[in-house]
């Protein structure tokens, strides 16, 4: 089964222009820390197309982050800009392409089918 | 010494006693706050172990104060051969320029010491008294003194400098001072908060400036000198008038993606940080005076715009924010602010706004950058806003734990109630939410034919707005009371209570013609009005409270927008006698109105009482005056032009409103106080006493 990562890079890749980030252009490397070894993704956001790739040369915004907590973050677990605050992202370059790519990742939800119900008790698993 | 000295920059301020000191409990703001989080909670200035005495403290500016002080507390003694000045200004942290003068012709050993300490509070531990969950640190380093808070990964500092030399250790700093006769001695302290990342690295989480060093007295004159000027017979109105320029100058907050422009942040000291509501409503305030703060306001809410469903957050596709927060408690998600979407109001407001600004401005480029985001803000309204089915926009919390129960600017528990007193059950839908959803739907169709090119959305638009009217008209008005419902609960009943809401109402144009004078009768109407302003809450309803926060209270703000509405049903007398309430008591508070202040009858205290915890300066509060400046005067961008219909109390005389931004340049308003709003001869001259 892949994991929250792969399907949410999947997902991205497979969408139509994103209309959010229609001003933005640049690329963003992500390097997942894992034990053994780093995954790198690159997003590239040109005028709201958005692709994704394995390989890539130089980004604008250069995000590291553990692998573990990506899947986190990529499942709707917990936050992006949380987890920046906590010091968790190191990120150099233009923070503005971050924070704009965040937007595109998923909500904490009570259940994934979109129904409107309030937030489960107990949530609140920290890192 | 329990006088407050506040300074403040942005999202960074400062809070001292009257001789500088801070000497911070778990529940009083007192400190150094940037970030949501106190970096400095002690700061404690002797010489030779005693306290100092306060002869003076200069406000010099909004950002800086300067402290005169002699050594030896009380009144028995005071040496006044020493003096020591505290010269502070804030930036990221702050410096203070410390000075000690010898008046004496024989030489002095002193030693000077500075007791510090951070105890690295969330703002949110400061209103609820929480304990911290990290370590706390603190180590000399290199003649630096290093205050630090580490949980996890979460890192935070202080670090305090000094120009002289000192002896530092870990609870401060002491310097040993030899002064010549009429010697000074003098160093330059630094306190620097600082936002550690991973690798010990530190990051910020502002726009860096583009100048290391910003000259803040060029940049707050430049300010003042881009605002229209005022010319008025009426002396209180020019220090109210430039308290409001210089506190919405303060205020201004330039949030990470901003490429360093500015919106309003909400207010000191609780809410130094970016909200939806907050903002628009003084964007709004301020547009004939500072444009460009409503150009900023639009593009970041855009840029945040809910994109996403999150339980947690009370965020959907479209959403305008509600609150965004940077301290300990919403990095660790114990809070949800980053950002909280919890609000039903700002998601209209934020359409509101956008056509509003276009009407001053003519930006049609912005109008067209942000189509995008109007339209899902639309949607919002309709789709996510709607949890009954029926037409209407309703809240109800799916935060259950921390997030708000009412989702209208009157945000505390008990503020949404029937008659008799009980509260409703979810969703709730208040009246205002209507009117603002009923506005923004008129004016996306303006800008939808003028500017999107969308005809047959505009053409749709209007029917729905149109529907939402009628409907409103129905199922709102309380036909025993002439007036609007508070709110209606989940069956659709009516929560019959007499509101200050019925004003916004008129504000939005939701109000039907023939409706539209009883609402302005029960406004200007004993239960409602209190001679210096309408009441949030009328007097004689179950919850009514003089000084409950949302249930008796006057807000500044609140009348601001019920005196737009007024104008814009054509009751000139009554928004004029609003404006002349609101401006009598801003000269009570030397120009800077609070966030609210009490609901008691003008004839019984004479003198506005202040809520006892409300804040300030506040922007929206902030922004009173100016929004009642533009409704006294009458000034409506209509096409190219400024139209000048002005409607004044009496005791004003002339005002002239000079230079006014806008799409035709830079024009002037001229007014003459013609309104009588019941003044009598009194020691000083106000515009509104009915006694």
């Amino acid at each position: 089964m892949p994991s929250a990562t792969e399907g949410f890079f999947a997902d991205l890749a497979s969408r139509p222009d994103e209309p959010l980030l229609r001003a933005a252009t640049g690329t963003i490397r992500i390097d997942l820390h894992r034990p053994g070894g780093t995954d790198r993704w690159f997003i590239t956001i040109e005028r709201g197309a958005v692709t994704v790739a394995k390989r890539g040369r130089a980004a604008d915004c250069r995000v590291r982050i553990d692998a573990e907590l990506f899947d986190r973050i990529a499942s709707g677990e917990t936050n992006a800009l949380a987890a920046l605050l906590r010091g968790q992202l190191a990120v150099e370059g233009d923070l503005e392409l971050l924070m704009m790519f965040q937007r595109l990742l998923p909500g904490r939800q009570a259940s994934r089918s979109g129904a409107r119900q309030p937030a489960a008790a107990g949530r609140g698993a920290k890192s | 010494m329990t006088e407050e000295i506040r300074i403040l920059k942005g999202n960074t301020f400062v809070v001292t006693d009257g001789r500088g000191d801070i000497e911070a409990s778990a529940t009083e703001p007192d400190g150094l706050f940037a970030w949501d989080t106190r970096f400095l909670s002690r700061w404690v200035l002797t010489v030779d172990g005693k306290r100092l005495n306060p002869l003076s403290v200069d406000d010099l500016q909004y950002f800086e104060t300067r402290f005169f002080l002699v050594p030896g507390t009380g009144t028995v003694y005071v040496d006044a051969k020493l003096s020591v000045i505290r010269d502070r200004s804030v930036d990221d942290g702050f410096v203070e320029e410390l000075t000690v003068l010898n008046h004496d012709d024989q030489p002095v050993e002193i030693t000077i010491r500075l007791d510090a300490g951070a105890d690295f509070a969330d703002l949110f531990d400061v209103k609820n008294a929480q304990a911290k969950k990290g370590k706390l640190y603190s180590r000399v380093e290199a003649g630096r003194l290093v205050y630090g808070y580490e949980r996890e990964t979460f890192h935070r500092t202080t670090t305090i400098t000094t120009t002289a030399p000192a002896a530092v250790d870990e609870a401060g700093m002491t310097f040993g001072v030899r002064l010549e006769p009429h010697g000074t001695w003098a160093t330059q302290l630094r306190v620097a908060p600082a936002v550690i990342g991973p690798g010990g690295r530190p990051f910020r989480l502002a726009h860096p400036p583009e100048d290391d060093q910003p000259d803040m007295h060029r940049d707050l004159q430049a300010w003042l000198d881009a605002a229209p000027r005022l010319e008025c017979d009426w002396e209180p109105l020019h220090i109210t008038y430039r308290r409001s320029l210089v506190d919405l100058a303060a205020l201004r907050f330039a949030p990470l993606t901003s490429g360093g422009r500015s919106l309003p942040a909400a207010g000191l000291p609780w809410f130094m940080t970016m909200f939806g509501r907050d903002s628009i409503f003084t964007s709004l305030q301020a547009l004939p005076f500072a444009p460009e703060l409503a150009a900023t306001t639009l593009r970041e809410l855009a840029a945040r715009q809910g994109s996403r469903i999150d339980d947690f957050r009370d965020e959907d596709p479209g959403r305008i924010l509600h609150e965004m927060r940077y301290g300990e408690s919403a990095a660790f998600e114990e809070q949800p602010h980053t950002p909280y979407y919890g609000n039903a109001d700002a998601t209209a407001l934020f359409v509101v706004l956008l056509d509003e600004y276009e009407r001053w401005t003519g930006d049609r480029e912005l109008v067209r950058d942000l189509e995008v985001e109007a339209r899902a803000a639309l949607t919002w309204v309709d789709e996510y806003a709607d949890l009954v089915g029926n037409g209407y926009v309703w809240y109800r919390r799916r935060n259950e734990q921390t997030g708000l129960e009412n989702q209208c600017w009157k945000d505390s528990w008990d503020s949404i109630s029937y008659a008799d007193g009980r509260l409703p059950g979810y969703p709730r839908a208040t009246c205002e939410l209507q009117g603002y959803a009923y506005d923004a739907k008129v004016r996306a169709a303006r800008l939808a034919r003028l500017v999107w090119g969308d005809p047959g959305y505009a053409d749709e638009l209007e029917r729905q707005a149109a529907d939402l009217k009628r409907r409103f008209n129905r199922d709102f008005w309380v036909a025993d009371g002439h007036y609007y419902a508070l709110a209606l609960d989940p069956e659709g009943g009516q929560l019959d209570v007499l509101s200050s809401n019925i004003g916004h109402l008129l504000w939005s144009g939701i109000v039907d013609v023939s409706k539209a004078r009883a609402v302005a009768r029960h406004l200007l109407g004993p239960r409602l009005f209190s001679g210096w302003g309408v009441r949030t809450l009328a007097e004689g309803e179950q919850r009514f409270n003089p000084i409950g926060y949302h249930v008796g209270t006057v807000w500044p703000f609140d009348n601001s927008f019920i005196a737009w509405g007024l104008r814009r049903y054509g009751f000139k007398k009554e928004a004029a006698r609003i404006a002349a309430g609101i401006l009598d008591a801003a000269e009570f508070f030397d120009g800077r109105l609070p966030e609210a202040f009490g609901g008691y009858e003008r004839s019984l205290t004479r003198y506005p009482v202040q809520y006892p915890t409300a804040c300030s300066p506040q922007a929206w509060s902030t922004g009173a005056p100016l929004l009642l400046l533009r409704t006294m005067l009458g000034l409506e961008p209509v096409g190219d032009h400024l139209i000048v219909d002005p409607a004044l109390p009496e005791g004003i005389g002339v005002i002239a409103l000079l230079d006014i931004p806008g799409r035709w340049g830079r024009v002037d308003a001229f007014g003459r106080g013609r309104v009588r709003v019941d003044t009598k001869p009194r020691l000083r001259p106000q515009l509104g006493a009915d006694t």
